[in-house]
This record gives C-alpha cells, structure tokens and sequence, in this order.
C-alpha cells in the first residue's frame, strides 16, 4: 500500500499528460547529448576488434622494388621480435572514371585466400582472379569510384596503356580504405595482376608484425629489418620512414581523437543548454503547483512531506526521461561514430558504452533532481495563505518598470496588447524562455561560425600556393623542357617532400628550390626568414615552419630540433616561422639542397607547375598533356590539380561541418521542445483565461493571436540576444579546436547567417506554438473555466 | 414582450473516467424579454450548468436551446463565441478578469474583439460603464490593485460591453461580503429596470426574494418557477 501523498505524486504524471510528456521529453534530449562522451571509447572498442580480427600491422616499409625468395622471408620471419612478415606489390597509377582520370592504388596480396597481416575482407563477390580486383568499399562511401561487381574500368598500365579490369567483389582493408578519404580509388587484387600492370617483379612494401610493440623494441626491430634488406638484398635505404602503430593505435586514430576533442566542447554546451532547460521546466511545474501546495499544508502536510512528494514526482519524470534519453544517447553516439568512421573506410558494428549509459542515466536523475530543489524548497516553504490564494500571477505584476513599459502600446490590437503584457506575469519563466532561445541562436550561430570558418580554414592552407599543377612521383630532369614547352605552362620547378620524426611527432618536410616561385613566402612569413642563397649553396640543415608547429613544440627562431628521417636523425635550425594553414599549420619547408642531402638522394619528389592563366579550362588541358608526355616515358606519377584540391579538401571538412551542425541541430531541437514545453504550459495556466475570453466574445483567431504575439516577442527578443551569445560560442569553439586539434581556425562571425537565423527563429516558433495553440482553440469554455 | 430564452427538453451529461453524472433532464425553461430570474437549489441540482446551457459555455447532450431566436446549440464554437459577445453579458463568482489589463481595458475587452465602434467611442463607453458601476476613478488600475467588490463592479461593467440583451450571474455576489452584496445587487436591479433580462444562481435566500421570478431546481431539474 502507498500513501496517498504517494499516489498523489504518481496520479500527477497522469494528470497532465502533455506537461508530463514534453518534461520526460525535455530530460530525454538533454540526457541523449551526455552520450556523445562515449564515442572516443566505442571507436577504441570497435577499433581494437578490427585491429585484431584484421592482424594490423606493427610495421610497415616501403622499399624500392625488391625481389624477397622464400628464405629471405623466412629469415626476416626470425628476426628478434618479429612475429610474422608479409610483403605486398602496390601499384599507384591512375584509372578513368569516364573520361576523367582518377589516382588509384592496388594492393597485391600473394595469397588473398589465405593472408597474414594486414587482412583484406571479402565483403561479397569472388576472389579475383587475374586482372581482376576487389574494390574498397569506401572507395563508394567516400564517393570516389561508384562501380560494384562485375563492373570494369580502366587503368593505365606502366606502359602507358588502357588495361580492363574487372571488378570480381567488395573488399575492406583497416589500413588502405583511410586512402580514399584523399579521393583516391583503392582496389585489391592478385599479386600477378599488380606486377603485370606495374613493373614491379618483387616487393615495395613490407608488414611486420612484433611480439613486444614497445617503442624501444619496434625502433629495434626496424633496425633490424634495414640491416637485413640493406645487407642480404638489393635494398638500399627505404624509401620512406617506417610506418608504425603500437598497442591500441590504430590508422588515422590522431585526427579521430582531435575530432572528437574538439567535440567535447558541444557535448559540454548541449549538456549546458539541457541542464538550462531542464531546470526551467522543473521549475515551472513546480511552482506551478503553489495553491496544490497550499492546500496539502492547509490539511496539515508538513513542508518536509510536501517536499517529498514533489521530489518523488521530480525523481519519476527524471528517471524516465534519462532512461529514454540514455537509450537515443546510444543510438547518437553511434550515429556520430558511424559518421565519423565512414570516411575513414571503418564500419563499426554497433556497441553500448554502458558506462556511459549508466552514468548519462545517473546523471540525468541526478540534474532533474538539482534543477527541482529550488523551486522545490521555495514552494515548500511559501505561506498556506499565499499558496492558497496563488493565482498565475505574481503578486507585484504591474509595479515593475519592465510591466508598464510592456502595458504601453494601446494603440495594438487587444489581443496583442495581451500578448505582449504576459510576457511580464511570471517573469522567471520568460526570462528562462528567451535565455533558451538566445541560447539556441547562440549555438546555431556559433557553430555555423565554425563551420564557415572551418572551410575558409581549408582555402587558408591553399592561399599562399602558388603553383597550379603538381606532379607526384619523380620526374628526370630530361624531361623538364619538354613539359616547359606544354602550350599553357609558365614555368616548372622541382621540389623534394619527405615523411619525418619531430620529436615524436608525423611531420612532413617539403625542400623547395632556391628561386621557388611555388610558395608566396613574403607574404606568410611572421618571424625569421626565408632560405638564402648561402642555405642552398651549403645544403645547411635549415627550416621554415609553421606557426601552430612552432607553438604546439615551442620552438622559436634560431631553436635545433632533431629531425628523425628516412636515413637517420639529422638536426636542423629553426630559421623561421610562417602563418599559413598548410598541413594545419605544421608545414615545415627547407632548402631542396638540404633535404636532397639528408636523404642521400638528388632526385626530386615531383615538379610544381605554374600556368600562364588561371583559367580552368587551360590548367585541365596543361594537366593532360603533362601526362601525356611522362606517361609515354613510362613513368609513375601522380597529377594534383591545385584549384581541384582546394575544392576536394573543402567538400572532404564535410564531416566536421556535419557534426557542427548535427549538434547544432540537436540543440536547436532541444530548445525548441523547451519552447513548446513553456507555452504549453503558459496555455494550461491560462485555461481558465481562455475560457473566459471565449465566454466574452473571443474567437479562435483572438486567443491564438494572444499566445502567438507572446511567443513570438520572446524568441524575437531571445534572437537579438542569442547574436553575441553566437560570437562567444564561435570564440570558445575556435579556441578549443586551436588547442584540441592545433589548428590555427580563424575566427569568423557568420553575419550572413543572422537574418536566417530570424526567419529559422520566428518560423521554429510559429511551429512548436502550434500544438499549444491547437489545444487552447479547442477547449470548449466550459471546460475551461472547470479547469484545475 | 417577447421570449428571449427556450430551453426544450435539454440533457445535459458529464462523463469523468468510469463514472458518468446527469447534470439536467429533459429540462424546458422560457424567459421573456426583461424578467429578472434567480435560479436557486442546493449544490449540484444544476443550476451552473442550465446557465451555461443559456450562455453557450457548455453544449446540451439533448434538446434544443434557443436564445434571442437563434438555435445555439448548433453554432460553431466560433460562432457561438462571436454571438456570445454581442448578445450576452456574463458575471461570474470569481470575477474571471484578466490580471495584465486594466479595469477599463477589461471592460473595454468585449467590445474590441466585437470591434464595435472606434476604439476612442469603446473607450469612452467603458468609461461611461465603469462610472456607473461607481469605479471611474479606478479605471486605469490593474484587478490587483482592486478590493474583491471593485474586481466584480468591473465584471459588472465589463458585461455591459456591448449592450447585450441578456445578463448571466453565476453566483455573482458569492464572493463578496453582504454590504458589499447589497451594494452590487442593487446595480443588478438597475439594470433590470433599464430592460435587460438578467438571469443569476444564487445561494441567497435574500438575494432570490429580490428577483421578479425564481426557478427552483433539484436533481436535474426545475421543480418551481
């Protein structure tokens, strides 16, 4: 048996079903966004699984073309620490999607059927045979290449020849499918298939797997690995550094961490504008319930069994509302992950982080519970005759400045005159109403501000290129003037780029020419210089870098930093610093001659390209021919089209701008339901005033021109607020993704988006007032006026 | 003198959860043009609802009502509004004013969404009302700052808004002290004089003795009057 104090608190959710149902609903959305702070350990999760179901490597070398025989294999199969080796031919060349030519990769296994590292999964079809190949499935997820099984396509073989090839079935490899998230097509196939369209007779990359995947051991192991290929084969350096992942890393882990630290500060605004919203809602039912209140403590309730019986209704609705809340926070954070992961090639299975799930319940509850007590301990403690004789307006409505300067207007329609005067009756709950809307504005308006300033982000890492076309892949000098003599070509400079170790961190070196048109320095230098005559002249060991670089390792001007490279540690001086966006502002430039030093090698990594205008059409046409001519050479190249790439890196920023505004969006969501939940509730106050105007003569037109006019004034006046609040929320996001993703973002204000803003504001309104209105229209004045 | 009220054979039921209440049976009622009626009889006999059944506030579950010609119980709620506003004046026991409007607002309030007149003629006919109810003083105070006789001298005024033909009193001194009663049923009896038909609930065996006419109900139904 419950006491009937308790069956009060539980016959009040019944009661009102409405108010029940958007508070529950209220709690369910702000607790759904808590769930967003499992994604950074589901994707560990789902990533450990893959790693091991799929053998990752430890190790990975690429090498010049080597022959390895079955000893050689087995040999380096017993290297200290080594668990198993596994080469590969991989073909990088071009295919034709229609007429448009596209960068693809093969990856030949020995033995698809039967591999050991580094596994590629058949996810339907046929193993393929010869000149045939599995396509990765996120080579249509990442939207570069849309051809399923038994499909064909042409690839332009060493010769320079189109070759068919046939697409046998779908394959998903963890370490190759991140590559088309570059727009490159990534295909599996035999190991002949690769060496008939390359030139390859042996290996050019190596996987390792080790027993001890410490960094001392695998450094070990990796030097083990270069004495024996550089000794017992014909291996003379590795062509570039060693790729390696130990323990729980995992391809592209670093931008999947630095996306989801810099979503941390979402998580924390929709958690804020969720508690915000939750308070508002708790306490408005509460003190809605004054003369309830009054009447229990007139029969002789105690403040303390007043208090329990509110708090037993706050702990239902929490507990439901967090439990429905937890449930879609599992179903967000997997759609986030699902959305993050799919670019990268991961699909993830489905998973629950019932640690999350369990606190994102808990601290639910724990909100609605907090957020009551005010309201709680204040209506507990009001005066039986106060509580009694409580009336949905406070006592001093009318005294305020704020109630006369609202009771000005006369010359408004009454119903708008009315309108606009309830704004000032329960002035915590507007206050609260139009706090939520600017919060909404606030947030949309911020992160649009991001987003924006993400892609102008993206243009700023471009701006200070000058060149047009770039060629990947070395290029003999013999054929420089051949590519000068292209009708459209400015003029052609060699340049050098190399994978390096600054102090544990990826960082590539570009080596430019010393007259390097290629890159506007004059105008990206902040501190320091650029490289000399001298530099060039002496190889010094000199660089440029960038300023997030220089901030994130804190090196200045004049600073050494050893720099670990394909052929060793070397040491370089820091000679200055530049502010573009290039590799997020991490780009380190030195002298050509230096890096074609440090790398005992004189030949360059490609040629950079400037035409004679910058009209599309001419630059497509200057690109073609460029590959024209090194493919008759029979080389294996790669052509970037400048203003190609810039538009392709804006379109690939589309994950980050999808979550600002999938966030965005949930918080706009969030505060429109608070909304909806405030004027249904300003409706049930009202009942008995609806009927009453009813009663005089109003139509359905006057009430819903009153409550309207309400509504709209408040999300208007919360809009006008929400707009600085959307420069601060711009300013904090900037910050934190500087710092989480040591990005140098500039901070741009979406001034464009304000009247949109307005017009998704007062149109947002105008559809959450609906309901409300629906239902004050429809009540029948007696009913109204025998509402309790 | 015509008739201004037909009440023919009306039902009237309420349905709460399992439970269903008959609040009038097959009750028929004629007022004429000009009568000042008191409808008496205990708690829940039906009073309140017979005069929501006048007024259009609740609908009938049977019969017909007809009131200044006009069938009702077959309006759209609209319409029924609409018609309400111009065709009757209501007071009820609480006073059901509109706390953020001023008095003379609230008595000006029937006539702006009948958008009778200018709104300078509204308002100085709302005035005129408040005067003769003795609050033109008070016209520009909120209900708050009003005692409970004053709120329901503006309800009062407020009723005469449009010049309706027919006033409805729901126990429309209940609330108020007896001097204060007396005073207000005297403004009451004014207007009856002036050849409105007034029809009210009362608990007050006084405030009946003063009516031209008493209808007395029990059970659902009229059993006097």
């Amino acid at each position: 048996m419950v006491s009937a104090l308790t069956r009060k608190s539980l016959k009040d959710l019944s009661r009102r079903r409405a108010r029940t149902v958007f508070t529950v609903l209220t709690v369910a959305f702000g607790v759904a966004g808590l769930g967003m702070m499992a994604i950074e350990d589901l994707a560990d999760r789902g990533m450990a699984d893959q790693i091991s179901s799929s053998r990752m490597y430890n190790i990975r070398i690429n090498v010049e073309d080597v022959a390895l025989n079955a000893t050689n294999l087995r040999e380096l199969g017993e290297l200290p620490n080594v668990k198993d080796v596994e080469p590969r031919a991989i073909a990088r060349g071009k295919m034709y999607i229609g007429e448009r030519r596209v960068h693809a990769v093969i990856i030949g296994v020995e033995d698809l059927a039967d591999q050991r590292i580094d596994l590629t999964e058949r996810l339907s079809g046929e193993l393929p045979g010869p000149m045939e190949v599995l396509t990765e499935e996120a080579n249509s997820v990442n939207g570069v290449y849309q051809g399923g099984t038994g499909g064909t396509f042409q690839l332009i073989n060493f010769e320079g020849r189109n070759v068919t090839v046939r697409i046998s079935g779908v394959g998903s490899n963890l370490v190759y499918s991140p590559v088309t998230y570059e727009g490159t097509a990534v295909f599996y196939a035999d190991i002949g298939t690769v060496r008939a369209l390359t030139n390859l007779s042996g290996y050019n990359s190596l996987s390792v797997l080790v027993d001890d995947d410490g960094k001392g051991a695998i450094d070990a192991t990796i030097e083990d690995v270069r004495d024996y290929l550089t000794s017992r084969t014909t291996v003379v350096a590795f062509a570039e550094l060693p790729l390696v992942r130990s323990g729980t890393d995992w391809a592209s882990k670093e931008m999947f961490t630095n996306i989801l630290d810099s979503l941390t500060i979402l998580t924390v605004m929709v958690l804020l504008a969720s508690a915000f919203l939750i308070s508002n809602t708790m306490n408005t039912i509460i003190s809605e319930q004054r003369k309830e209140i009054g009447q229990l403590k007139a029969i002789g309730a105690t403040a303390r069994q007043v208090f329990r019986a509110f708090l037993t209704t706050s702990l239902i609705i929490g507990a439901v509302g967090a439990a429905i809340g937890a449930a879609i926070g599992v179903l967000v954070s997997f759609a986030v992950l699902d959305n993050i992961g799919r670019p990268f090639g991961v699909a993830f299975t489905f998973m629950v982080d019932v640690p999350t799930v369990v606190l994102s319940f808990a601290v639910g509850v724990g909100i609605v519970v907090l957020a009551s007590l005010p309201a709680l301990l204040r209506s507990s403690r009001v005066p039986v005759r106060e509580a009694l004789e409580s009336s949905g307006i406070s006592a001093t409505y009318g005294t305020g400045a704020l109630d006369r300067m609202l009771m000005r207007g006369s010359r408004l329609p009454r119903a708008v005159q009315m309108g606009v005067r309830n704004i000032g009756r329960k002035k915590g709950r507007s206050v609260a109403t139009l706090l939520q809307v600017a919060l909404a504005v606030g947030l949309f308006m911020g992160l649009i501000s991001m987003s924006i300033a993400v892609t102008k982000a993206t243009e700023g890492a471009w701006f200070a290129r000058n060149f047009d076309v770039r060629v990947w892949g070395t290029v003999p000098e013999d054929a420089f003037d051949g590519l000068e003599a292209i009708d459209g070509v400015g003029s052609l400079e060699p340049y050098i780029t190399t994978d390096t170790s600054m102090r544990g961190r990826d960082v590539e070196i570009w080596g430019y020419t010393r007259d390097s048109i290629a890159w506007d320095h004059e105008a990206t230098l902040v501190k320091g210089r650029w490289f000399s005559g001298e530099d060039h002249a002496t190889n010094a060991t000199v660089i440029v870098i960038g300023k997030a670089l220089s901030e994130l390792e804190g090196l200045g001007v004049g600073d050494a930093v050893d720099v670990m490279t394909a052929t060793g540690q070397f040491t370089f001086t820091v000679i200055g610093i530049q502010d573009t966006l290039m590799d997020d502002g991490r780009a380190v430039f030195a002298p050509y001659t230096a890096l074609a030093s440090v790398l005992r090698d004189t030949s360059n990594s490609g040629v950079l390209m400037h035409t004679t205008t910058k009209d599309h059409a001419v630059i497509d046409r200057v690109a073609t021919a460029v590959e024209d001519q090194l493919t008759a050479r029979g080389l294996f190249f790669g052509i970037d089209i400048k203003y190609v790439e810039v538009e392709q890196d804006i379109a690939s920023n589309r994950g980050v701008v999808t979550i600002f505004m999938f966030v965005s969006g949930l918080i706009v969501v969030i505060s429109l339901i608070g909304l909806m939940s405030t004027l249904t509730m300003n409706v049930l106050d009202r009942t008995k005033e609806i009927g009453m105007l009813r009663c005089i003569g109003g139509r359905a037109r006057d009430i819903r021109r009153t409550f309207s006019t309400e509504a709209l004034a408040l999300s208007l006046t919360g809009w006008v607020i929400g707009l600085p609040i959307g420069a601060a929320v711009a300013l904090i996001v900037e910050r934190s993704i500087d710092e989480s993703l040591k990005m140098e973002v500039p901070l741009y204000y979406a001034w464009g988006y304000i009247l949109p803003a307005l017009v998704v504001t007062v149109l947002g309104t105008l559809l959450v007032i609906q309901a409300p209105l629906l239902r004050a229209t429809r009540f029948r004045p007696g009913d109204a006026l025998r509402y309790q | 003198m015509g008739r201004l009220i037909e009440l023919r054979k009306v039902d009237k039921s309420y349905t709460t959860g399992k439970l269903s209440y008959q609040a009038l049976k097959q009750v028929d009622l004629d007022v004429d043009e000009g009568e000042l009626a008191a409808i008496v009889g205990p708690s829940g006999c039906g009073k309140s609802t017979m005069l929501n059944m006048v007024t259009g506030i609740d609908r009938p579950s049977g019969g017909s009502v007809t009131v200044a010609g006009e069938r009702i119980d077959t309006m759209s709620e609209d319409a029924l509004a609409a018609w309400r506003g111009r065709n009757v004046g209501i007071i009820f026991q609480f006073f059901q004013l509109f706390p953020t409007l001023t008095a003379l607002e609230n008595a000006m309030l029937p006539m702006d969404l009948a958008k009778r007149g200018t709104v300078e003629e509204r308002r100085e006919l709302a005035q005129r009302h408040l005067s003769l109810v003795g609050l033109g003083e008070k016209a520009g105070n909120l209900p708050s700052e009003l005692s409970g006789g004053e709120q329901q001298r503006v309800a009062i005024a407020r009723s005469l808004a449009n010049d309706p033909k027919l006033i409805i009193g729901d126990e429309p001194t209940g609330n108020l002290d007896s001097a204060t009663e007396a005073r207000m049923f005297d403004i009451i009896k004014g207007l009856s004089e002036q050849g409105k038909t007034i029809v009210y609930v009362t608990h007050s065996q006084k405030l009946a003795d003063r009516a031209n006419r008493r209808i007395r109900m029990l059970d659902g139904r009229i059993v006097e009057g």
